[in-house]
């Protein structure tokens, strides 16, 4: 069983400046949770003008306290509390010529109990004036094949305005008691006591079915409690760039990353912790 | 000319604006995951901003400038990962990624 998350959106920023927000885009007020970012590989390619990024995320983020409910002790171990931090992997690609961004971000720990796998593609829209200039191209020469019309070189492609669309999908994907299945199947005869869930009884009552379903829909809750944040953060780090360009951009990373370490010395627990 | 060129002018042309910043001291932006690495991860993403504001969204980037400040950061990062016990998962999840990428990492037009 999979869940989707799917949402539609527009940014009223210019499709180079959203790109570059993406990338600067933690620390923000609304990811105090994220405690490092670290490039691990970039690719640029000249021949295609694509850029291609794998980043690592380090976020602090709590289990949520239905998902805790669920687990069994064995599997917590340690993080008992449902504290813990995770790592995020970030993939993303940037073409320029052709307009786009496509990002995929996943968590890289707990992806048995539940693997989320988000998805942007941002896009420079195809502006109307383009469309029109090559429909007009075919009119003209058309018109001038048959010695109509002729236009002048007033017809010229427009700026393809201050927007960006940006399409987000997240999936969800839980594989919990996959495992416990094949292994009461391989091996049914020898006991293994401290690999079971101790609450066995309680798991039986519950098909694998679902319980997977059960801690998918806790994560889609989750994952659409957090997107209007991911958006808002973007929006902080586009404005402050619209303000003051880059340097506005980086002095408020500093601030927020002063910010956020004081919160942490004082809370001692950030906010959310999915996939944004 | 990339249709793109007049948008990216917006942000970068206070590119002598972040040249100063970038002289008097370093940019304190997202920190590494290993703090030994942060001054060559500052280094190199100072480096990569200027890049890819003034070349690569302007469409005139002919290669990776910042590769050279990128290997030693990338030094640093692969030490730290390993010590830590996460560069395996990452290998993992990397080349999970890397057969689904072919179909994947391409939007439909």
């Amino acid at each position: 069983m999979v869940k989707f998350y799917s949402a539609s959106d527009t940014y009223s920023y210019p499709f180079p400046a959203v790109t570059l927000a993406y990338f600067l885009r933690y620390p923000n007020p609304y990811s105090t949770h994220v405690l490092s970012t670290d490039t691990i590989a970039r690719h640029f390619d000249p021949t295609t003008q694509r850029l291609t990024t794998i980043r690592l995320h380090l976020k602090r983020s709590k289990l949520p306290s239905a998902v805790l409910k669920l687990l069994p002790r064995s599997l917590l171990g340690a993080s008992a509390a449902g504290d813990t931090q995770s790592y995020i992997l970030e993939k993303s690609v940037v073409d320029m010529r052709e307009g786009w961004m496509d990002t995929e971000s996943q968590n890289l720990e707990w992806t048995g109990v539940l693997s989320v796998v988000e998805r942007q593609v941002f896009r420079r829209p195809v502006s109307q004036a383009e469309e029109e200039l090559k429909m007009w191209q075919g009119v003209e020469g058309a018109a001038r094949r048959h010695g109509f019309i002729s236009f002048g070189p007033s017809a010229k492609v427009e700026d393809s305005g201050e927007m960006t669309e940006v399409k987000s999908t997240v999936t969800l994907h839980s594989h919990i008691g996959d495992k416990w299945k094949k292994r009461r199947a391989a091996d049914d005869s020898s006991s293994s006591e401290d690999e079971q869930p101790q609450k066995m009884g309680f798991f039986k009552s519950l098909t694998t079915g679902s319980l997977q379903s059960s801690i998918e829909l806790i994560g889609l809750k989750r994952a659409r409690r957090s997107q209007p944040n991911a958006k808002e953060g973007m929006k902080v780090v586009l404005e402050r760039m619209r303000e003051g360009g880059l340097v506005a951009v980086l002095e408020g990373m500093r601030k927020d990353r002063e910010s956020a370490h004081g919160q942490h010395a004082l809370k001692g627990s950030g906010t959310g912790g999915d996939v944004d | 000319m990339l249709p793109t060129t007049s948008h990216s002018a917006i942000l970068i042309d206070d590119a002598t604006a972040l040249e100063n910043t970038l002289a008097f001291n370093f940019i304190d932006m997202s920190a590494s995951l290993a703090p030994e690495c942060n001054e060559v991860k500052e280094k190199y993403d100072n480096c990569f901003l200027k890049w890819y504001s003034e070349k690569f969204l302007r469409g005139t980037a002919t290669s990776d400038e910042c590769e050279p400040l990128f290997k030693q950061y990338e030094q640093c990062l692969t030490k730290a990962l390993r010590s830590r016990g996460i560069d395996n998962m990452i290998k993992e999840a990397r080349e999970d990624n890397r057969e689904n990428d072919a179909e994947h990492m391409r939007p439909k037009r």
